[in-house]
């Protein structure tokens, strides 16, 4: 029989382990999970800026969004009775100057189909010139029903105005119900204005006007030639939905900021279980290799630290030296490892006293060859299991931490934003889409790699092998 | 008798054991949690002061005097004017002697004595109810589960527990709990359901001073039973989702090694029917296995993801004190230490414990 | 009639690389007292044909056909409930391969001897004493019953997985590889036991094994399987004496004797897979007789032999599965 030399461990080629691993269901499953996962990750990398931790904890940069909405697929479901987030993009623009004042003319129309219109709007100025002088805007709005309200002056003073608070707004559209209507104080104290242009009243009630409805904003610029561009304006119409997982109390795109947790939370679980198995096969095989004195007191100092109660200690030491989330990382893993430790030592020792590591030494072997060629060979397909094993442990550990607020709380990790749902009353206000997706992220990340090591227990148990 | 030798030495390890980590706790938590104990009883003098001096009737020295006297009467309350390694023997020393001391912010638990063991004792029966009997309600029910399961191998039966216990492994328990207020608490009062669970708490607050007072009480009176009940729902239906599916896949793993053992194999042919086979042949062998895992698990599950799932149901245990603790103004060290203290010290017992188990129950370790 | 009657027996596996058809095929008869010897290399398909007959084999089986006429009833077919309750351990018993494993680490043996009889009725006090009495007659002291099994040795184990066996007075008893765990002495003790045994309480035996020469102390009678079929089976005397199959006649020339100076041979070549097994006979790689005869081209590499009767020198029919004999 030719005797080509294959690779093998464990009695099986890298080809055997393979087909061996993805026969099983379980090892399918996982596979299809890993592969979701990964493609996830490498897309937030790709797909977001690498500063978005930095703009994560930016509010301004999520200033348009509408804070604590809903997903925009539940109108779907809804019967479409919310209004969308809708950034107006064409729009007819006129500008020009006249007698020393600028002026730029902004026209569009929407259509407003929705029981909960837009909660806001907002006009966006990116040009410092134009907001650092003394500019105006005027809002006139043409409804269905052939009414017009007359909005402003307002004053643009920055890159971002809110129109909807603006007392001046707030004043003229309750006398615009006043004159109308005869309805007083249309706007409830507090709320924004820019809904109710969406209303109408009918017998005393206030009920949503659906129809088209136009658009005019016309700014004055009033020092100097300060040009207006097309380019440096913006129009948002803050909606009532938003986006593909909704927002949260900043109006952070939780779709985006879930995105960015595949990539972190990945690489927080790997390299905690990355830590915790170099430190237990050192420890592991060390111990059990030397024996005799070093052997004891290893062995005390695994019991040692698998006595620790590392979570609470975790805690505590977050809070007290202000970890970043990659000094909660090392310590974790730098007390997590005993069990690990324990079972590599039991393995060596195992190994070390089987019959052909006895006629080894007896054919002259030395300590350091027998290391190679038996012992490691052995160990290096448990290693990959222990690591997979590990890794859960890891991302649900450091999941709890960031949901105390611990450890990174400035990154958008899913742990993060869980903690900022409970304390923003998600749980009171019923704001499901901020609490079941970063659960289940987490939940989906750590039982991959559960399914990814019950997949390998078949390699590295042969007894398991054919059943 | 080697038996009880054998015992003794792992006794004296284990001690040794819990002394090194009282030690390393006590020297780093008193180290810089001492710094900010001490920045805060600055400020804390300073307020003081400050409100007198704007009164105007001392002068500035005798501010300065004030200021001084009272940061050092407090320096010396909290043990703060001896060197750090004094102040570590002190800690060690007074856990030994169960001389817990009082806690720094005693109104933070609504305990009236502030005493460190209070406090605790008060905490102690929520977590006896929901982490004890909840762990080993799960590990009741998931054994059953796991061991029916794995005699059923191969069966969509088998396969559904084994995928349960794969992705409940991975869920986060503390959001299980939130989920669980989410649809249980919030949605069912929403729509004015007449069947809903609280949001939290582990008693309505008529009945806080009967539970403090004396747990058992509550047992007796059904009114505070049926309030007790309907407060523990949640929580234990999160535990037990979460842990029974563990246990149920650790079983029926273990059961299904020792299956694949020469000896079940024989029992077959020796004719024995399957329910011997099953009680006697596999589950024997196999319960030195489980029950390690019982005794060893109790403990770490107390301080592990309860506290969390604690802290989101309010639930008043050691858990949720221990957020408490480490969350106050700075960290209430007293209370700190004497928890994880407390916690290693029940680690050991229950290994000592067990130790003894494994002993009656694997007659192969008896004449070892 | 034959006390063990197996047509066509058939055990296939399913694995990873397919399916493995560990017996294919075997038939034979055995009569009451006799002993048969089941020869073969590792991978022959001896221990699946105990599995077979008694019924326990592993999860992954994909296959099982043929019949098996034990006292004139078939067993194979039987429901499981009935075949457990009258068949297994009271007629047909089975000391397994590597018995020192077969005993449970945490029981006392006499706990474990005593469970078949206490669960069919028998009083505790009485099978003890019946235990007692079978662990006597194996040559092991009475008080082993409260003794747990890791405080035996290997040889005191096997001894006891015998005497278990004995104990319910089976009719037919199949020792697989009783031996070959054991060192030489302990083998003859065991040997000598099994013969006594035999001679005392007329035992019917099936008896497993690699070792021919150790299998010429016991049998009556010798089967030769190779690669999950049966090649050849006769009378003591035609196998040692004149061996038909190639297979059987290599084996015999491979075995040492004292008396004579013997040039010994081997079979060249190795065990074929049972997974994608030769065409025709399975032998034929190997086979001596087919190498140099052009005329069986075309017959032993396309056709598989049926079993063809030969004129035996005893009572004890013999058959062989070779085309030599058409």
């Amino acid at each position: 029989m030719a005797a080509r030399r294959e690779f093998r461990i464990l009695g099986m080629t890298p080809g055997e382990i393979w087909r061996g691993f993805v026969s099983t269901t379980t090892g399918k499953i996982a596979l299809a999970f890993f592969s979701i996962m990964v493609a996830f990750s490498i897309y937030a990398l790709v797909a977001l800026p690498p500063n978005f931790g930095n703009l994560w904890n930016t509010p301004s940069y999520w200033q348009a969004n509408p804070k604590y909405a809903p997903p925009a697929w539940i109108n779907f479901f809804a019967g479409d009775a919310y209004a969308p987030q809708m950034a107006v993009r064409d729009f007819n623009f006129t500008a020009g100057s006249s007698g020393g004042v600028g002026y730029a003319v902004i026209q569009f129309a929407v259509d407003d189909s929705y029981a909960h219109p837009w909660r806001n709007l907002y006009v966006i100025v990116r040009s410092p010139a134009v907001y650092n002088a003394s500019t105006v805007a005027y809002l006139t709005v043409e409804r269905p029903d052939g009414k017009t309200v007359q909005l402003g002056p307002v004053s643009v003073n920055s890159q971002f105005v809110a129109l909807g608070l603006s007392p001046q707004i707030i004043s003229q559209v309750n006398s615009f119900y006043q004159s109308n209507f005869g309805v007083q104080n249309a706007v409830p104290a507090g709320s924004s204005a820019i809904p109710y242009l969406f209303y109408t009243a009918r017998g005393g009630d206030l009920v949503p006007l659906k129809g088209t409805y136009r658009f005019t904003i016309t700014m004055y610029s009033f020092s100097g030639n300060t040009v207006l561009n097309r380019k440096d304006l913006g129009v948002v119409l803050e909606g009532e939905v938003y986006g593909l997982m909704g927002t949260d109390f900043l109006g952070h795109d939780l779709w985006l900021g879930l995105l960015a947790g595949f990539p972190i939370d990945l690489a927080v679980g790997i390299l905690t279980a990355a830590i915790v198995v170099t430190l237990a096969i050192l420890i592991g095989i060390v111990a059990a290799f030397y024996g005799g004195l070093v052997d004891e007191v290893l062995t005390r100092i695994t019991d040692f630290f698998i006595l620790l109660p590392a979570f609470p200690l975790l805690i505590v030491f977050s809070v007290l030296f202000q970890w970043s989330i990659w000094d909660a990382i090392v310590f974790l893993a730098a007390v997590s490892w005993g069990g690990s430790a324990r079972v590599i030592r039991a393995m060596v020792m195992q190994i070390k006293s089987s019959q052909f590591i006895e006629s080894a030494l007896a054919a002259g072997a030395g300590r350091g060859w027998i290391l190679r060629n038996h012992i490691l060979p052995m160990v290096m397909p448990y290693t990959l299991y222990l690591f997979v094993v590990n890794v859960p442990g890891g991302i649900l550990t450091l999941s709890a931490i960031n949901f105390f607020n611990l450890a990174g709380a400035e990154l958008p990790t899913w742990g993060n934003i869980l903690a900022y749902a409970d304390e923003f009353g998600a749980l009171t206000s019923g704001y499901w889409w901020w609490v079941v997706p970063p659960g289940l992220l987490i939940t989906f990340v750590a039982v991959t790699f559960i399914f990814v090591a019950m997949g390998l227990e078949p390699v590295v148990n042969p007894r398991l092998r054919h059943a | 008798m080697g038996l009880l030798r054998t015992l003794a030495i792992r006794s004296v390890n284990l001690i040794i054991i819990l002394f090194a980590v009282l030690f390393a706790i006590s020297y780093v938590l008193s180290g810089p949690a001492a710094q900010l104990l001490q920045t805060q009883i600055q400020l804390e003098a300073r307020a003081i002061v400050s409100q007198l001096a704007k009164s105007g009737h001392y002068t500035p020295t005798q501010i300065q005097d004030l200021y001084n006297s009272i940061v050092q009467q407090l320096y010396k309350a909290y043990g703060l004017d001896q060197p750090a390694y004094i102040r570590v023997f002190y800690i060690i020393y007074n856990m030994l002697v169960f001389n817990w001391g009082y806690s720094y912010f005693p109104d933070v638990y609504g305990v009236a004595s502030g005493k460190v063991s209070d406090i605790i004792a008060s905490a102690l029966p929520g977590t006896v109810l929901l982490d004890t009997f909840g762990i080993l309600l799960s590990a009741f029910i998931g054994i059953q589960i796991g061991l029916r399961s794995a005699l059923r191998y191969g069966s969509r039966v088998d396969r559904a527990v084994m995928y349960y216990g794969a992705v409940s492994n991975g869920l986060p328990q503390w959001w299980v709990g939130i989920l669980m207020l989410l649809v249980f608490s919030f949605y069912l009062s929403t729509i004015r359901s007449p069947i809903y669970f609280p949001s939290g708490g582990i008693l309505s607050p008529k009945y806080y001073s009967m539970w403090f007072a004396s747990p058992l009480s509550v047992f007796t009176d059904p009114g505070a039973l049926a309030d007790l009940l309907w407060h523990f729902a949640l929580p234990l239906a999160t535990v037990l989702i979460v842990n029974v599916g563990g246990w149920a896949y650790f079983a029926r793993t273990v059961a299904l090694n020792t299956a694949q053992e020469d000896f079940v194999t024989f029992a077959k042919m020796k004719g024995l029917p399957d329910g011997r086979i099953t009680g006697r042949y596999i589950l024997r062998p196999s319960a030195p296995a489980i029950l390690t895992s019982i005794l060893l698990g109790l403990p770490f599950i107390i301080f592990g993801g309860f506290i969390i799932t604690e802290a989101v149901f309010r639930w008043w245990g050691l858990g949720y004190v221990y957020n408490l603790a480490i969350f106050a103004p700075t960290p209430d060290l007293p209370v700190i230490v004497a928890l994880t203290y407390a916690s290693t010290l029940l680690y050991i017992a229950l290994v000592l414990v067990l130790e003894v188990l494994y002993i009656v129950l694997d007659p192969r370790i008896r004449s070892g | 009639m034959a006390l063990l009657d197996v047509r066509n027996l058939r055990l296939y596996y399913q694995t990873t690389k397919g399916i493995l058809k560990a017996l294919d095929g075997v038939s034979f008869e055995l009569e009451e007292g006799e002993t048969l010897a089941v020869v073969g290399e590792t991978g022959s398909g001896k221990s699946t044909l105990a599995k077979a007959i008694t019924r326990v084999w592993e999860r992954n089986v994909s296959l099982v056909d043929g019949e098996v006429y034990f006292e004139g009833e078939e067993v194979l077919h039987m429901p499981e409930d009935r075949f457990r309750r009258e068949i297994r351990w009271r007629k047909i018993a089975m000391v397994p391969q590597a018995s020192m494993n077969a005993l449970n680490p945490v029981i006392t043996i006499g706990e474990q001897m005593i469970e078949p009889l206490v669960l069919s009725g028998v009083p505790k006090g009485e099978a003890l004493r019946l235990a007692q009495d079978s662990l006597e007659s194996v040559g092991l002291p009475r008080d082993v019953v409260a003794r747990y099994p890791h405080q035996l040795s290997g040889g005191m184990k096997q001894r006891v997985v015998i005497a278990m066996a004995v104990m319910t007075r089976p009719k037919l008893l199949i020792l697989d590889e009783p031996t070959s765990a054991l060192d030489v002495m302990t083998q003859a003790n065991i040997m000598n036991l099994l013969k006594e045994l035999k001679a005392r309480l007329k035992l019917t035996y099936i008896f497993i094994t690699h070792d021919l020469a150790l299998a010429s102390e016991l049998a009556d009678s010798v089967a030769v399987m190779y690669a999950g079929k049966l090649a050849e089976i006769g009378s003591s005397e035609d196998m040692y004496g004149a061996p038909a199959h190639p297979y059987t006649q290599g084996l015999m020339a491979s075995m040492p004797t004292l008396r004579t100076d013997k040039q010994l041979a081997y079979i060249p070549g190795e065990v074929p897979s049972l997974i994608d097994p030769p065409r025709g006979c399975r032998f034929h790689p190997r086979c001596p007789y087919f190498a140099k005869d052009k005329a069986l081209k075309g017959l032993c590499d396309d056709m598989e032999p049926p079993a063809f009767e030969l004129k035996p020198w005893t009572g004890r029919r013999h058959l062989a599965a070779c085309w030599l004999y058409k």
